[in-house]
């Protein structure tokens, strides 16, 4: 177990290394990163001046270096639009995009894996179709759509809802609903799938077979070996909202991590979106190694290795 | 029992074809997804001839028409009408040739990418292998939506971009699967009894490669066209892909946000609905394609 | 529909009666026929060996006793399974959902195949035998845990109350197949199947197993054993009498050594044929006989083995053979009479 986590950290460390990298790269695609962080109707002199003040003008592997070697070393630069660090800005609207992605995590989780087990142990009947019916709805209904129709129906036309801004408790409802449907569906499917091979193993047969009731054969083996499977899928599908976050945070005005990437690209504010991407990379890539030491630590075949 | 590598069989054609039948018809949600899938196509390539308005013809007198089956509408405008009196649905019709081209278009490249850089990987083995893998793991280890938002605006709004932002992007999980199936292949002993017996690379290829590689790869890209579309969708909310001039589902949903509070909410009903349908059709075709295509599922239910 | 067998003896000394028992499965091809009247005894004590290449049906026929196919895709079209434990007699086909659950463990234990995949790899080796201690002789949790350890060390596993909090990745093959055995003990059944428990481990291991239930199981305790293999030799070691099944049905039934010295079916000679002299591993498979198994999507009202065969004339396509008397508790079911040359009349 010891050398297992100590090989998955500097794995996890050494992806983010790879991922500062690729972030240089990216801002770097269209070739002139002066021209395309100022604002079009600047001048020549003026793009040539930013250029030189930005250092684009060296050549790439010294910049790449500098970049990698400032990143490293808690330096991320200066934000074009708001003239101060980047790292500031970012964290200041961390609290609030993970308060979201958690709740809707959390309502993924409720009702995703309940179903997905209603689904999986009862497969091919009614209950099922039911299930997997109401997990592909939730998978193929874009968050950025459904974030609007709530508003039309529960924030305009009901009122029940604040339709933007955060104003208490009742604000995150609609976005971490609007938010959860995604993560929801895939979770009703991948739960199902998960529970499906689990009951059709080796191990749940012989349980059946010692004459354990069903309510023992599904505490005791089918849901322990279920939620432990479950934990890297849960991981995966909390990056994913994070993501969905840009939307809904710019749909409801919320001052969070994804609204404030969607107005640093609006400013072509570029420093800052590297900042953000990073961020949310690392959050990426430390959920990632979280839910796999989790699992290691949950499976004995990992956790007992030497 | 394992009873050696599984070699999809496509059998002689014309048995090939009433199997196909004969398997859609058996499957009620794959039937219903693959005729989805064929009408969007439809209505993608015949767009000019099945749109009742012109797309972009403006007509202020007839602006904000709410759809036929609500008060004051008119069957003229199905749909309804926007702001500048355009008709929702002819916009809907051709907003079908933006995701489709976003869909098929960025599947391919994917596709081929992949495909190439998986059999690389999977062939050569090694420490190239280690490394084309270490790529794909990375690129993968951040998510997926920021990457393209991220790409998408420094590329800048076209068309073009955006399928190739796509193409590339989604590549290196069609190199994972390609490398996966290339290894198995060959721990299954198939590539070195080939080659035992003279084959050439290009006949092993041929003959024993990409036949495996149909089922799987044409699984994952019907699954990666409609999450491509969803994205694509997402970029155009955002603002982020075809230019505002082009119907496309996402350009008419960042309308329709703007008209959340005047009362119009058939402007993000409808584009929604259809971006909705979409990823339903290709869900329910791509499931049935793993079912009746993915070797390894067949043989953990054989 | 077929009849089986003559008629048991009114007398019940048998401990287990299966009778005419057919099993199908729904499948995207069509009906799949696996168990298509199946019939055998077991008295107490006993051991039987089942034979048969895969897709003969023995391992359903089993899985069918105790309820543990899936269903659906599998359903039990005919039979009756008489159990008789301590002069109380049921039908486990007809049993209820609560009353097969009482057998399974109870009256009937199992062994499955591959000890790595049966047992639950997040679950200590001692709990799982314990479960089935608590559940079968209603035991409060310590005084369960003894008895696994109990049954741990009778299987031959050293050092048991360390190795009662084991994983089972921590066990090699013939350890976890010990542990599966003493899973099938804790309930004391007085009948143990064993599906090909074997098969998975290397020959060495494999007589370590025999011997173990030998002397744990049919000597000491007096257990009745079901003993599934596609391995003739194997039986050899361990069964009374045997078992031949071809197709989803017996085709042959006796003694050990009557089968041996006097096989009637033409599967069974084949089978007997194919396995190397005395002296060699015994590992060889039943394979060697030409042909290939039956088509299992088609409604087997004719000989299943009759494609095979070489004996074979028209009846075998028309009529199915059913089990007939040829010596002292030995049957078999076909058209033709080996010994005389001739078809029966």
């Amino acid at each position: 177990m010891k050398t297992y986590v100590l090989r998955r950290t500097v794995q996890s460390a050494l992806l983010f290394v790879g991922v500062v990298v690729i972030v240089f790269f990216l801002v770097r695609l269209s070739g002139d990163p002066a021209s395309l962080m100022m604002p079009r109707e600047a001048s020549s002199e003026q793009v040539q001046a930013f250029r030189e003040m930005m250092g684009f003008d060296r050549p790439l592997l010294i910049q790449l270096g500098d970049y990698v070697g400032s990143v490293l070393t808690g330096d991320f630069g200066e934000s074009l639009r708001f003239q101060t660090d980047t790292l500031g800005l970012v964290v200041q609207r961390v609290p609030l995009t993970f308060t979201l992605a958690t709740l809707a995590m959390g309502a993924a989780i409720l009702i995703g894996v309940p179903l997905g087990i209603l689904g999986g142990m009862n497969a091919g009947k009614f209950s099922d179709l039911m299930a997997r019916g109401l997990g592909l709805g939730g998978q193929v209904t874009p968050e950025f759509w459904l974030a609007l129709i709530l508003i039309i129906v529960f924030a305009v036309n009901l009122g029940w809802f604040p339709s933007f801004g955060i104003d208490g408790p009742i604000s995150y409802v609609l976005p971490a609903f609007a938010l959860s449907v995604g993560a929801m569906g895939r979770l009703v499917r991948l739960t199902r799938s998960t529970v499906l091979e689990v009951v059709g193993s080796d191990y749940v047969r012989t349980a059946r077979s010692k004459g354990l009731s069903a309510f023992d054969v599904a505490g005791r083996h089918i849901f322990r070996n279920t939620a432990i499977a479950l934990v890297s899928v849960i991981s995966v599908q909390y990056t994913y909202l994070l993501g969905g976050a840009v939307y809904i945070e710019s749909i409801f005005a919320l001052p969070g991590l994804g609204s404030l990437l969607d107005e640093a690209i609006r400013a072509r504010d570029f420093p800052l979106v590297q900042t953000i991407t990073l961020f949310i990379a690392a959050a990426a890539i430390g959920l990632s190694l979280l839910a796999d030491l989790l699992y290691a630590w949950l499976d004995p075949r990992i956790r007992l290795e030497n | 029992m394992t009873d050696g590598p599984q070699t999809v069989e496509f059998g002689t054609r014309s048995r090939g074809f009433r199997k196909f039948l004969r398997l859609i018809l058996r499957d009620p949600a794959g039937l219903i997804g693959l005729i989805l899938v064929l009408s969007l196509l439809l209505v993608a390539v015949f767009a000019p001839q099945i749109a009742p308005h012109d797309p972009l013809a403006q007509s202020l007198t007839n602006s904000k028409s709410p759809p036929a089956f609500s008060e004051g509408g008119t069957w003229e405008y199905p749909l309804g009408t926007d702001r500048l009196g355009r008709d929702v649905l002819s916009r809907i019709i051709y907003g079908a040739r933006v995701s489709v081209t976003v869909g098929f278009f960025g599947a391919a490249i994917a596709v081929t990418i992949g495909m190439f850089v998986g059999l690389i990987a999977g062939f050569v083995g090694g420490k190239l292998d280690k490394a084309l893998m270490s790529l794909v793991d990375l690129v993968l280890s951040v998510p997926y939506l920021i990457v393209v938002i991220v790409v998408a605006s420094v590329l800048g709004r076209s068309l073009f971009n955006v399928v190739m932002l796509f193409g590339v992007t989604a590549s290196p999980l069609f190199a994972r699967t390609t490398r996966g199936e290339v290894l198995r292949l060959r721990e299954a002993g198939f590539v070195s009894a080939a080659r035992a017996t003279g084959a050439k690379l290009p006949g092993i290829l041929t003959r024993h490669i990409f036949p495996n590689l149909v089922g799987p790869l044409l699984t994952l890209a019907t699954f990666e066209m409609s999450a491509m579309i969803f994205y694509e969708a997402g970029l155009s909310f955002l603002g982020l892909s075809v230019p505002p001039n082009i119907p496309s589902w996402g350009n008419m949903l960042d309308s329709g946000r703007r008209s959340l509070f005047t009362g119009l909410p058939w402007l993000s009903i409808f584009p929604g609905l259809a971006i909705a349908m979409t990823g339903l059709s290709m869900n329910l075709l791509g499931d049935w394609l793993r079912d009746i295509l993915d070797p390894r599922i067949r043989r953990a239910r054989g | 529909m077929i009849t089986p067998v003559t008629p048991a003896p009114r007398t019940s000394e048998f401990l287990l009666e299966v009778d005419g028992l057919k099993v199908s499965f729904d499948s995207p091809d069509g009906k799949v026929y696996a168990v298509n009247g199946v019939s055998f005894r077991l008295r107490p004590g006993e051991s039987l060996g089942v034979v048969g290449e895969s897709g003969s049906g023995k391992s359903v026929t089993m899985m069918a006793l105790v309820g543990l196919l899936p269903s659906p895709p599998a359903q039990i079209d005919e039979g009756t399974a008489m159990l008789r434990v301590d002069g109380a007699e049921q039908d486990l086909l007809a049993a209820g959902k609560t009353e097969i659950r009482r057998v399974r463990g109870g009256k009937i234990g199992f062994v499955f195949q591959d000890p790595l995949s049966a047992l639950n790899p997040t679950m200590r080796i001692g709990e799982q035998i314990a479960e089935s201690v608590r559940k079968h002789r209603e035991l409060a949790d310590d005084a369960a845990k003894e008895v696994a350890i109990e049954l741990l060390a009778s299987v031959g596993i050293a050092d048991p109350a360390r190795r009662y909090r084991s994983y089972p990745h921590e066990f090699s093959g013939g350890m976890r197949q010990r542990v599966m055995i003493a899973i099938a003990m804790a309930g004391d059944p007085p009948v143990v199947i064993f599906d090909e428990p074997t098969t998975a481990l290397d020959v060495t291991v494999q007589a370590q197993i025999v011997e173990l239930v030998k002397t744990r199981l049919q000597d000491e305790r007096g257990t009745a054993i079901v003993w599934i293999t596609h391995d003739l030799a194997v039986v050899a070691g361990i069964a009374d009498r045997v078992a031949v099944m071809y197709g989803g049905t017996v085709v042959e039934s006796g003694p050990i050594d009557e089968i041996y010295e006097n096989p009637q079916h033409p599967y069974t000679r084949g089978l007997l044929a194919a396995i190397p002299s005395a002296d060699s591993d015994g590992s060889t498979r039943l394979a060697s006989i030409e042909g290939s198994p039956p088509d299992l999507l088609v409604e087997p009202n004719f000989c299943p083995f009759q494609p095979r065969c070489a004996y074979a004339f028209d009846r075998c396509i028309d009529e199915r053979p059913v089990l007939r008397d040829v010596a002292e508790r030995h049957r078999v079911a076909c058209h033709f009479d080996l010994d005389r040359g001739v078809p029966i009349t």
